[in-house]
């Protein structure tokens, strides 16, 4: 039953163009908002409502990613960054496992200094076609896509001379600038989705 | 993808897939396939990310004894001996987001003393061509594994044992056929373990020799194996598999008591200096055991592999 309920996932996934299968770009189109619960307790809607000129930016996450851990810091020293310079930070958890019991324990060990959000059924993650931890997606208060890439050009190892995508990109958008680079190579764990 | 050359190398290619395999977990610490994929049947496997690869491989093996047509093991004789030796060159390119190509150029040398001579020989062997695509992803689901299809051909660029110079035809490198090769590999990731089973076929092109037509069986190849990584990424892999070729073809029929079969285990290691280098190795053994093996020698070597990769 198991198996075949997979098969049927991994079908309509392929048939919408989701993870798993070859996906459409996204970058420079209006994603619909989504609900998802926090580890604060609190259920976020993703870029909806955000004040004028406030960017949201979302990391997806695996809780045993290596390439993820590496990354932490430099996570929360961008969140830290532009949050007030009008970015909103958020992880989110699309994995089989998540919950929200264990990705609060998770927040707080890694120091987060904002919630991870759980996406149930990887809905978010399938609308995305995001496939790695770590790829991220930032969208505008319309909800538009404006950068779709890895945090930086590190995956395991961290380098003084890495390329820093997302920090690059937040920092044209909040000046009021298109992305230098609207979208860069991802260099994540693959997600466990379905 | 199996590449076969003299009898006596019959370890390498399934060997070689067990080192690519722990080398791509090594990417791995937890129950994410991270920056890897996972199995593989060539040395030069790209994991998750990586764009391109540049190895070496180097195997050094020797002869413990042989298999006869019934399958009984007997020991090397007193005063023979051989050692095997390949140096092989590979390169990797992602061509397709999940496809990738191969090609390995191995350069084989064989030392064999026998009744009071002693000789070394060597050159090109046959190259490789090879590709795989990957359906599925290991570990992405939990329930369905990871899926990949595997094809290649051999070019037949060594010297045939047919075609040997050397008294104790040392300077053998290669089959003397082509060879086209296909094959499915499923693995999956339960937490820090991952698992594969591989199966392989390969077709060999029917030759002709001083007049007499030939044609080698077509070689059956199951790989089965396990590896599992640590936290500071250093994984050990232990694969078994089992090679069988039914009776060759000469001059349209069955040559009896020709068919071929021998068992290979391999324990292996692999370490991620950095994000492009990795290194790996192990030993590896055609048990001389009777009953493992038909018309095969049996061997025990190692392997040394080092690896630089583009993501």
């Amino acid at each position: 039953m198991m198996l075949r309920n997979a098969l049927v996932r991994l079908v309509i996934a392929c048939a919408l163009g989701s993870a798993g299968c070859a996906h459409a770009p996204l970058l420079n189109t209006t994603v619909p908002t989504a609900a998802l619960p926090g580890t604060d307790g609190v259920a976020h809607s993703i870029y909806a409502g955000s004040p004028a000129g406030r960017f949201t930016a979302i990391v997806f996450f695996a809780q045993q990613c290596p390439c993820m851990a590496v990354h932490d810091a430099r996570l929360v020293e961008l969140a830290n960054l532009y949050r007030q310079r009008g970015v909103d930070f958020y992880v989110v958890d699309p994995e089989v496992d998540a919950s929200v019991e264990r990705d609060h324990a998770e927040a707080s060990r890694r120091g987060y200094p904002f919630p991870i959000l759980i996406d149930k059924g990887a809905a978010l993650a399938r609308r995305l076609g995001a496939e790695y931890a770590t790829e991220t997606f930032v969208f505008d208060r319309e909800g538009v896509v404006r950068y779709h890439g890895g945090i930086d050009s590190d995956k395991k190892t961290l380098h003084e001379g890495a390329r820093p995508y997302l920090h690059d990109a937040l920092e044209d958008l909040v000046l009021g600038r298109a992305p230098r680079l609207a979208e860069a190579k991802t260099l994540g764990c693959a997600l466990q989705i379905w | 993808m199996p590449r076969q050359r003299s009898p006596s190398r019959n370890g390498h290619t399934a060997a070689a897939g067990a080192f690519a395999f722990v080398s791509l977990l090594s990417a791995r610490a937890g129950a994410q396939a991270c920056c890897a994929g996972a199995g593989a049947l060539t040395p030069g496997r790209l994991g998750l990310h990586e764009d391109a690869l540049v190895g070496t491989q180097v195997h050094a093996a020797t002869v413990l004894g042989s298999f006869d047509d019934g399958g009984h093991y007997t020991g090397t004789s007193p005063g023979s001996n051989e050692l095997d030796f390949e140096e092989d060159l590979f390169a990797a390119l992602r061509v397709f987001r999940r496809g990738q190509v191969a090609l390995l150029v191995p350069f084989v040398e064989t030392r064999r003393a026998e009744t009071g001579i002693t000789e070394l020989g060597g050159g090109i062997g046959d190259l490789n061509l090879s590709g795989r695509y990957d359906f599925f992803l290991a570990g992405q689901s939990r329930v369905i594994p990871g899926v990949a299809v595997l094809a290649g051909v051999t070019a037949p660029t060594g010297t045939p044992p047919d075609k040997a110079h050397k008294p104790l035809a040392t300077d053998a490198t290669g089959v003397g056929a082509w060879q086209a090769n296909g094959g499915v590999a499923v693995e999956q990731i339960y937490g820090p373990w991952l698992l594969n089973v591989t199966q392989l076929v390969a077709w060999r092109a029917p030759r002709s020799v001083d007049g007499v037509d030939e044609a080698l069986a077509p070689q059956w190849v199951t790989l089965v194996g396990g590896a599992y990584s640590f936290r500071n990424e250093t994984s050990i892999a232990l694969f078994g598999s089992y090679t069988v070729e039914g009776h060759a073809v000469v001059n349209g029929s069955a040559a009896p008591f020709s068919s071929r079969n021998v068992a290979l285990v391999t324990l292996s290691g692999a370490r991620p200096l950095s994000d492009s280098w990795r290194v790996q190795g192990g030993v590896f053994m055609n048990p001389p055991l009777s009953g493992l093996g038909r018309n095969q020698t049996s061997t025990a070597g190692f392997t040394f592999t080092l690896i630089w990769s583009w993501s």
